[in-house]
Order: structure tokens, then sequence, then C-alpha cells
């Protein structure tokens, strides 16, 4: 057993998510949406990075991200989600390339002569991006140069995973009451399952084999008890699908989990904090088989149980952390971790690292 | 070979019988016991109680049926939705093939 490494303030106090936006989210990649929304010329994504908004653009074939905010008056160059149309903003109008630059600026006179030095200030900040499989990954100042070099020693077995994943099932998007990292930790321990997850999760049988840390990263390795019975019906359903016995969780530091259950499903979900004490949680749940044989509708009625299987257990988490979160801001105890909690630690020591405080 | 409904309950309840050996929620055996659609089986339950049932039809009748038809999974009309329906559906499948 160990005492956390952070103390109740960490998860409460504005001016620590201020250093971490700076000293983790900036420096890491982190997946903001699906190629499957950018598959056309012109079609776009915007998300946001601890607060941060990032727009993703088609620009004939090639994807580029940029911060959201016009390089003009400061107004973000989306407001919505996802949509079709070129990279103008809806303030002013200026319309920008796949560089960055202003081309379209209305009434360009009124700015008098434009300098290449100047349209080179007013060029968007550009955000690195990668494609992993079905998602695409942005990072505003990358640590790493590449993302799969940010996997270090997971980039093979995570890059398959990804890959496999082929079909969005099921899309979550959520507030929660707690600091970002009271989720993050929740889902780094089963030894929680019992009791918040009594109804769901737990009558599985989840028995983890082995939890691992890699660099900053970290995965759980499980069996799950009723995996005979499961994987036999998964058969039937899914009869030319190769499956495994194994549930694996994967962090991909500082906030992505992606899940391989069954070697069927894939689940990807991205932690992301928009204050000290909020949380949005965005779930995707892909299917990892396309194929044809077998029923479809009897396929169909077993994605979406598993995809409300998910969705259940995000519930029941979401209760559970918003309580913690409420007990924070007046505790001043430190958590004990056992060892079933190990994968906390291991997430505390990459945190600290980056904040400078090891 | 044709059953009677006694020797089709008895098919259901055996499938029944073993589906609770594993089950998380075991299943009541009671005609009017709910099971898909309100009951204590989701999806992946239900291909499971579909995958013993067959095999249950299988050893007594030499048929091997495909009982996983679209409508099964439709709950308000599910042959699946209780016991009674369940048998029902089993006979009807038995004559039609």
């Amino acid at each position: 057993m160990t005492w956390s490494a952070l103390e109740p303030q960490h998860y409460t106090e504005p001016s620590v998510l201020e250093r971490e936006r700076e000293l983790i989210f900036d420096a890491q990649w982190v997946p903001v949406g699906l190629v499957s929304d950018l598959q056309a010329d012109r079609d776009f994504i915007a998300a946001e990075v601890a607060g941060r908004g990032v727009v993703v653009q088609n620009f004939a074939g090639e994807l580029r991200a940029f911060e959201n905010v016009c390089s003009h008056r400061q107004s973000p160059l989306r407001t919505c989600g996802r949509g079709n149309g070129p990279l103008r903003c809806p303030y002013h109008g200026w319309t920008f390339d796949s560089a960055g630059v202003p081309v379209g600026i209305p009434q360009r006179r009124s700015f008098g002569d434009m300098s290449p030095s100047l349209l080179q200030q007013l060029t968007l900040d550009r955000w690195a991006l990668e494609v992993v499989g079905p998602l695409v990954f942005v990072a505003r100042k990358p640590r790493e140069s590449s993302l799969r070099s940010s996997m270090g020693s997971l980039a093979s077995e995570l890059t398959d995973v990804l890959q496999g994943a082929r079909r969005c099932l099921d899309r979550s998007v959520f507030e929660l009451g707690c600091n970002w990292k009271v989720m993050l930790e929740n889902g780094l321990d089963a030894y929680h399952v019992p009791l918040v997850h009594a109804q769901t999760i737990h009558k599985h049988g989840l028995d983890e084999l082995a939890r691992e840390q890699h660099g900053e990263h970290s995965v759980g390795r499980f069996a799950a008890a009723s995996s005979a019975r499961v994987l036999r019906a998964l058969r039937y359903a899914y009869p030319e699908a190769s499956l495994s016995e194994r549930y694996t969780h994967f962090l991909l530091y500082p906030n992505t989990y992606v899940v391989s259950v069954y070697g069927l499903f894939v689940v990807v979900s991205r932690i992301d904090p928009i204050d000290a004490s909020t949380t949005r949680f965005e779930s995707s749940v892909f299917v990892s088989w396309d194929g044809e044989q077998g029923n479809v509708t009897l396929r169909e009625e077993v994605n979406a149980s598993n995809a409300a299987f998910f969705r259940n257990g995000y519930q029941e988490d979401k209760l559970i952390c918003e309580q913690v979160q409420r007990a924070l801001r007046y505790t001043e105890r430190k958590a004990l971790l056992g060892t079933e909690e190990e994968r906390i630690a291991m997430f505390h020591q990459s945190w600290l690292r980056d904040l400078g405080r090891a | 070979m044709t059953l009677d409904d006694e020797s089709l309950l008895g098919l259901v309840h055996a499938a029944i019988d073993e589906y609770n050996e594993s089950a998380t929620v075991p299943l009541g055996k009671a005609e009017d016991t709910p099971l898909y659609g309100g009951g204590a089986l989701d999806s992946l339950g239900l291909v499971q109680l579909i995958i013993v049932l067959e095999q249950h039809v299988l050893d007594r009748t030499d048929r091997a049926l495909a009982l996983a038809a679209d409508k099964a999974f439709s709950p308000a009309r599910s042959p699946f939705r209780d016991v009674a329906s369940l048998v029902a559906y089993l006979r009807q499948r038995l004559q039609e093939e």
C-alpha cells in the first residue's frame, strides 16, 4: 500500500487545473473525434481539450487541426461540433486556407496593405494531428513528435486495438460534477466494482490478472468469470469474428481510456476537464467486426445491449465520483492506495513529473 | 417427431435450468414468467438461452432449429417474452419444419 501522492486540493483548486492545462494537456495527444465525421472535403469537427478549442477540417482530403480562434477578433471559428463548409469565421467572415492563412477578408482594403509578415502573424495556430483507426488525435505542443512514439512500449498493441475498431455503435457525452482526475482514477481501479457496479459489471466476475506500467501509460488485464457463456453467445452472434477471452483496459496518459472487450468491442473514452470540479466524459463504443454472416438483427440487438451496458456503468461511476468530489472540498485526508489501486499510483507518478513536483 | 405441450414445456424448463447454472440473474419457470422485454434477459442473455434451447431441441428431436428469427428481438411480440409464448413458438416451429 501507499499514501496517495496527491493532496485533496489537487482535485479542487483552479490554479492546479491551470498548471495541468499548460504542463499536461498542451503536451499530450488526445482523441477529439471520428474520422467518419471528416470524410468529405470541407467536413469539420470542433472539440475542446481542457477548455481550449480545436477545429479539425478536411481540406480536399487532407486533415488539419487549428486552434478554434479567429486571428482577427478572437471569435471561435466553429461554434458547433461538426458540419461542412469552408473554414470561415462566423463573426466577420474571414476565411482560412489549409495552412491557416487568411485568404478571404471582407473589405480587405480597410486593413491597408497586408504584408506577408502580417499575414504570417494572422496565420491560425496549428495543432499536430494523427489518425489511428477510426480516431483523430491532436496535440497542441506535443512533447513526443508522433502519437506512436508517445505510446512507447504500448504502441504496437494499442495501435492494433484501435485499428481494429471498425464501426461506431454508440457515442455518449455527459458532464460530471467532479474533477477530471476523480473520474479517471475511478476507472483505474477495479476495487470499487463489487459495490458501485453490483448489478452490472460485477456480475461478470472480472478478475484482474495483471497491472502493468508502460512509461506514463498503464494497462489492466482481466479475465471474466462469465466469459465462457458470453463468448459462446458472441460466437453465435458473430460467427466469423476472432474473439479473445480477455478484457484489456489501457490508460493512454493523461486522460484517455481504450478498452478491448473480448477482442470484439473497443471502447474509447476521454475524460476532459471543464473546470476544477466539472468534467466532460466522452465515450465511443466500436465493434471490430463488420461481416455479414449470421443473423443481422440478433447482432444489432447484442450491439445495443453492449452499448447500454457501458452507459449504465458510466452513470454508476458518475454518482460515486460526484460524491467523492463533495467530500474532497472539506477533507484534508489523503487517499490510501492498496495493490488493486496500483494504477492510480502509476498515474500520480506521471502527473507529478509533469507538474514538476517529483 | 411430434411433441405434446408437456414435452415442449419440459424442453423449455430444461433449457432454463441449464441457462440458470451460469446466469447472473436466474430465470423463473412459471408460464407467465417474463423473459425478454421486461424480464431478466437482455439480448446477450437471450442469445445464451436460444443456444441452450436449440441444443435441447436437437438432442430431443434430432432437428436443428434456428430460433433466432428477427421477431425474437421485438420486445412487444417476441416469442421469448415469457415461458408460455416460448412453448407456443416452439410448437409452431416444430410443426413448420
